[in-house]
């Protein structure tokens, strides 16, 4: 019954609903642009109901729509009679608000907008009509509102999420019944019945889109960016995994260090490429890039206990910037910023190594873990990142002075500033950005600046009490924590507070300087050591000289069984053998600081030697170990025991004052083969200074040949997808036709020539029988009907086999037709070629 | 179709790069839209698959081969909603519609009913399935199609036809014994006579046969002629496609079929063998043991491991051979052994003609100068009685 009414109704309901869509759009999409503020209510009931009494009284018969507007006109004049006055001045008022946009009266701005909603669904009920009886104006309304969301799109217009989807579901509906104009298939309804009878589905897609969100930002595919990115490091891994083999961290496991800071065991000889590093300029000392810092020790190996997620790395190259800021009269003396980037080759960890006084990691998630740099899952091949970090330039003796002064708890007294402004210096200094922070500006009050601006005027210096000289440190402090901190992108982001540094600072002495017993053995040699030495900084500096001396060898053996926590450790180490390799000495290193209530810890990573370069291969023999001594106000000194390493760990660059060289002896130990650490050449010393002044400078060119490298290195292997796609759908083809009968073979062929016969204009009509195309064929193309058609209507009516000629002759007409969609260009026939398939 | 993907591919990737950069109700709109859209689409595939049903039926199932039956299907939408494309694929190896175009499309709205009246043609014999193969249903955006079988075919069990011939061009040799048969037997059914030999008894001599003729005839004995027409056939099954083995099976049937009705209408007896591996026989006189036999080629299932080779030995076991006129065999392959039972036969005086159908092989060269060896190409879709 549903089925019957609806058949008969159907251009009804189809109107109605066209009509009721079109209003929906211009209410709900451009309601606002209308003066209709809120669609929802009674302008929205007001147009329904407009349409709806259109959309009838227009399918009524000729008569009976005279009557129906005659009698909508007789209700309008009455209502308006009934109005009188009022409705005079109200459409008064309506004709000036449409005019100028602004209500007369605002007590009918509602009326206003029901006006508008009605004179909206006047307009949607002729345009309904109009589409309905024209299809190609419904595409073109259609392609119009696709290019009215397209310009809101782009232009920032603001549009409703019910008129965005209502004019996508216009789009969609359109499209479904031009699909259906170009289906061929057996119809017999009419278009507008096979639409309303699609709108159960139609209506199901419309709620379903009107449930999806539509959030005001773009979409972060954080989600797809994770996957993507475990995807990636799956297939890498696998890839490495068959071609070089497994393992994780192996890069720093290979010589002997193991994840874990295992000691003891031999080392192996292997020098494979593991990442590379790039610098915008030359460096100015050799580069020590910390993996993993530990902080126990049993005896036998290394054990990592602190994973305080707070930042560490950017706290400690505050306090030492703010410590050099405020106490060195040439701040540039001891401290250069340098930028360099990372990239990993055939290499995975999950260690970012890094420098000791890193400030910036950029283009990286990271996480803080115990003073240690790590992502959060193991990256591999392709991975990169830049750092900012401070040269420290150890090895000078001003640099220790500094320390000497400044070493005591708090920060004690500074390096005497001079009375004038002339040391002032902006050093380190990078160009090109706004945040550029001046390193070693002297301060022109006790009040510091903020960072990135260069003093010109500080010439006063720092004099004063030790108290004053604290707080302009702490000062310097605070500006620097606020600045690193909102540069720093690990785990804990954000501007960092004094209350960070001495929750830092607390860390750090319980983590780091817990007491070591010695035995009387290794006391007495400490105190020979140690003999004369006062200060922390002397005591360090002899316990380094002293181990220096010792014997370096890469095959000290196992440790032995009774070797079971620190004391005994050194026992073995210092009074036994007396050698080892990096791992030994830095461990007897942070014991023996320990010992002297110094804070001190054991790092592994790498020893570059990149002095006066821009780019280094860092290799797997490039693993190392070093100590790292903590001096309150200061923050990490690291020092380098190892025999043979002074030369790598110590190329000072000249001061403005004293001299490059230091004043350590040579080491008797025969020094093993290392990578070299050259010699500053005094000549091109000064080119590092200069070019370390200067800015960023991007190597535009590699970054554009890389692009175009990839680019058409892309397109060839898309060039060659396809060609392998063409020859493999060719191969199938020609497989699939082989396979054929006699029938199938025909019937194939003959389908093509059908085609050919339709970029040639020949299409078989409804009602036209094979007999009439095949001589309109013929006549058409000045030749005999081709035969094939004959053939094909013995097959088809007469239930008669194909003959063998009939394959050949099909053959044959389709290179004809071939040759005459030649004679009409070039183009199409390589395309008709293209799709035939040959 | 294809084109409809691509446009849609296109638009779906637009979508993603939209709500990369933007957000918004176009955006997001835009993209939900697309993603929807596939999704909307298989729902409503689905849909259709539940509630589309076909039937269908044919006038009878025992279907004689290349008698058109009646047939009858008819699409209709019982739902509440368009079906926008369904597709009917009919099976046409075996057996065609007449008037239902392969593949043809049908738009189908709530109440519409697409009934056809037609006739089914079975080309070869066997059962097998006939009418609608598979169904085919496409949405209303051309973008996704589902092919499923049709879950209710119909199974026919197709007789083989019988060929009427009016005349054995191939074998008139039949057709004359025939007429000499008949004619002998007018007056005496059962007897038989031949020329008087010196020393026929007397008492023996057909005296009403010599009257006819003008000459002494002397009544022959139960075993002193030969005897009528052996007809053989092999039964192996050639191949493994259906599309192979059946028209081939059914060609050879059909000239079993074909002559049996000849030699049955001309009343010329004969004994019919079939089967190697266990051989089997009948006799063949009046129309009651011909029907015997045609319901016999009904069931008859042709084996892969029956060998022509063994035919000899079987047919030498049945006792027939030698006392045979005329021997008539139906093959495909002509085995060394098959062609030397022929040319022992046609020098004893037998006539022989082997039927070969189809493009089988050949064992050795066909001796040329035998003329009571006869050899008759018949291809598998050549019209039987124009050949025969």
């Amino acid at each position: 019954m549903t089925a019957e009414w609806i058949r008969k109704r159907y251009k009804f309901i189809y109107l109605l609903f066209q009509e009721l869509l079109l209003l929906g759009i211009c209410l709900f999409g451009l309601g606002y642009r209308i003066g209709i503020g809120a669609p929802l209510g009674f302008p929205l009931a007001a147009g329904v109901l407009s349409v709806f009494l259109l959309t009838w009284i227009l399918d009524l018969r000729p008569r009976e729509r005279l009557f129906a507007f005659l009698a909508l006109a007789g209700c309008m004049f009455l209502a308006a009679l009934a109005a009188g006055e009022a409705g005079t001045a109200f459409f008064a008022s309506y004709r000036i608000w449409l005019m100028d946009g602004e209500a007369w009266n605002p007590e009918w701005q509602s009326g206003y907008e029901v006006m508008q909603a009605v004179l909206a669904a006047v307009l949607c009920c002729l345009f309904g009509r109009l589409t309905d009886r024209f299809f190609p104006v419904r595409a073109v309304l259609a392609g119009v509102l696709a290019a009215l969301l397209a310009v809101s799109l782009f232009g920032g217009l603001q549009t409703g999420h019910a008129g965005a989807v209502l004019a996508l579901w216009y789009g969609v509906m359109t499209a479904a019944e031009y699909v259906r104009l170009r289906w061929e298939k057996r119809k017999e309804a009419d278009a507008a019945l096979y639409t309303v009878w699609l709108l159960p589905v139609g209506l199901l897609f419309l709620v379903l889109m009107l449930m999806m969100p539509t959030p005001q930002e773009a979409y972060d595919w954080a989600f797809v960016k994770a996957a993507y990115g475990r995807i990636r490091e799956s297939v890498i891994t696998h890839a490495h995994s068959l071609v070089r083999g497994g393992g994780e961290d192996f890069g720093v496991s290979f010589q002997g260090l193991s994840e874990d800071g295992g000691l003891g065991g031999d080392l192996r000889e292997e020098s494979r490429e593991l990442f590379r590093i790039e610098s915008d300029s030359l460096f100015r000392t050799n580069l020590y890039l910390a993996g993993a810092s530990y902080d126990r020790f049993d005896g036998r190996k290394w054990e990592k206990t602190c994973h305080e997620e707070e930042p560490w790395r950017v706290l400690d190259a505050a306090e030492t910037v703010s410590a050099v800021q405020a106490w060195a009269q040439t701040p540039s003396d001891h401290l250069w910023y340098t930028q360099f980037g990372v990239s990993y080759g055939w290499f995975r960890t999950g260690y970012l190594f890094a420098p000791l006084k890193t400030r910036t990691i950029q283009d990286t998630e990271y996480e803080n873990d115990g003073g240690d740099l790590r992502f959060g899952m193991q990256r591999g091949y392709g991975t990169s990142y830049r750092i900012g970090y401070y040269q420290i330039n150890t090895g000078a003796p001003d640099f220790y002075e500094l320390l000497e002064s400044g070493s005591a708890a708090g920060g004690s007294e500074p390096e005497e500033a001079e009375a004038s402004g002339a040391g002032s210096e902006a050093a380190g200094q990078e160009t090109g950005s706004a945040e550029t922070e001046a390193v070693g500006q002297k301060t022109g009050s006790a009040e510091s600046e903020t960072a990135g601006q260069e003093m010109g005027s500080a010439g006063q210096g720092i004099a004063g009490s030790e108290d004053a000289m604290r707080s302009a440190k702490q000062e310097e402090l605070e500006t620097l924590l606020a600045d690193y901190g909102a540069q720093n992108r690990g785990t804990q982001a954000g501007e960092l507070t004094p209350e960070d540094m001495e929750r830092y600072r607390e860390n750090v002495r319980a983590n780091y300087g817990e007491g070591v017993r010695l035995s009387p053995g290794v006391k007495s040699w400490l105190d020979q050591v140690l003999d004369g030495a006062e200060t922390d900084v002397e005591k360090l500096r002899a316990l380094e000289y002293a181990l220096s001396v010792l014997e370096y060898t890469q095959t000290p053996g196992a440790l032995p069984e009774r070797v079971k926590d620190a004391g005994s450790f050194l026992d073995h180490f210092l009074l036994e053998t007396g050698r080892g390799y990096c791992s030994y000495f830095a461990t007897a290193f942070v014991l023996l600081a320990r010992s002297q209530g110094i804070p001190a810890r054991y790092v592994e990573g790498f020893c570059v030697p990149a002095r006066q370069k821009r780019s280094v291969a860092v290799t797997s023999d490039m693993t190392h170990a070093w100590p790292e001594a903590w001096l309150e106000g200061f923050g990490w000194i690291p020092f380098e025991p190892t025999p043979g390493f002074r030369d790598v760990r110590y190329t000072p660059w000249k001061t403005s004052g004293g001299a490059r060289a230091d004043d350590f002896a040579a080491p008797k130990a025969t020094l093993p083969a290392r990578p070299d650490g050259q010699d500053a050449d005094p000549d091109t010393e000064g080119e590092a200074a200069d070019e370390g002044a200067d800015g960023v400078q991007m190597d535009r060119r590699a970054v554009w040949g890389r692009i175009f490298r990839t680019a058409g290195a892309g397109l060839a292997v898309l060039l060659g997808c396809l060609l392998a796609a063409l020859w493999a759908d060719r191969a199938v083809r020609s497989r699939r036709f082989a396979r054929m009968g006699l029938t199938e073979r025909f019937l194939y062929v003959l389908r093509q020539d059908l085609w050919l016969l339709s970029l040639l204009g020949l299409v078989r009509g409804e009602t036209e029988t094979l007999q009439e195309f095949r001589e309109r064929c013929g006549k058409t193309l000045e030749t005999e009907s081709p035969a094939s058609l004959a053939f094909y209507e013995e097959l088809r009516y007469g239930d008669k086999a194909v003959p063998d000629p009939a394959l050949e002759e099909a053959l044959r007409e389709r290179e004809e037709l071939l040759s005459r969609i030649r004679d009409g260009g070039r183009l199409r026939y390589w395309l008709a070629r293209f799709r035939l398939g040959g | 179709m294809r084109r409809n993907r691509i446009v849609f591919a296109v638009l779906w990737l637009l979508s993603l790069a939209g709500i990369s950069f933007y957000g918004g109700a176009v955006s997001y709109g835009f993209f939900f839209c697309m993603t929807l859209i596939p999704a909307v689409c298989l729902l409503y595939l689905l849909a259709v698959y539940f509630c589309f049903h076909i039937y269908q039926e044919i006038g009878q199932r025992d279907v004689v081969c290349s008698q058109p039956v009646s047939y009858y299907f008819v699409l209709q939408n019982e739902s509440f909603f368009a079906f926008a494309g369904l597709g009917v694929t009919l099976f046409s190896d075996l057996s065609y519609v007449e008037d239902i175009p392969d593949g043809m499309e049908f738009e189908l709205l709530p109440g519409d009913r697409y009934p056809f009246h037609t006739r089914l043609v079975c080309r070869y014999r066997g059962e097998y399935e006939v009418g609608v193969k598979e169904i085919a249903v496409r949405d209303f955006l051309r973008l996704f199609s589902v092919r499923y079988r049709n879950p209710g075919t119909i199974k026919a069990l197709v007789k083989p036809r019988i060929p009427v011939l009016s005349v054995l061009r191939t074998l008139p040799e039949a057709l004359e014994y025939a007429r000499r048969e008949n004619r002998l037997a007018k007056d005496w059914p059962d007897v038989t006579a031949r020329d008087y030999q010196p020393g026929d008894p007397l008492k023996r001599v057909h005296w009403g046969a010599a009257a006819r003729e003008g000459k002494l005839k002397t009544r022959e004995e139960y075993g002193e002629q030969k005897e009528g027409i052996v007809l053989f056939l092999d039964t192996k099954r050639y191949g493994t496609d259906r599309r192979e083995f059946l028209p081939l099976e059914n060609r050879m049937l059909e000239i079993v079929l074909a002559l049996g009705m000849v030699f049955v209408r001309e009343n010329l007896p004969f004994s019919f063998y079939w089967g190697q591996r266990q051989p089997r026989s009948m006799q063949v006189e009046r129309m009651p043991d011909f029907d015997a036999l045609y319901g016999q080629m009904c069931e008859l299932a042709f084996d892969p491991l029956e060998d022509p080779e063994a035919m000899p030995e079987a047919l030498a076991g049945s006792g027939r051979l030698n006392g045979s006129r005329i021997v008539v065999g139906v093959l495909h392959e002509l085995g060394s052994a098959v062609l030397e039972l022929a040319d022992r036969l046609a020098r004893e005086g037998t006539l022989v003609v082997l039927y070969l159908t189809g493009a089988g092989k050949r064992g050795r060269p066909v001796p040329q100068n035998e003329p009571l060896l006869r050899i008759v190409e018949i291809p598998t879709e050549a019209d039987l009685e124009e050949l025969l």
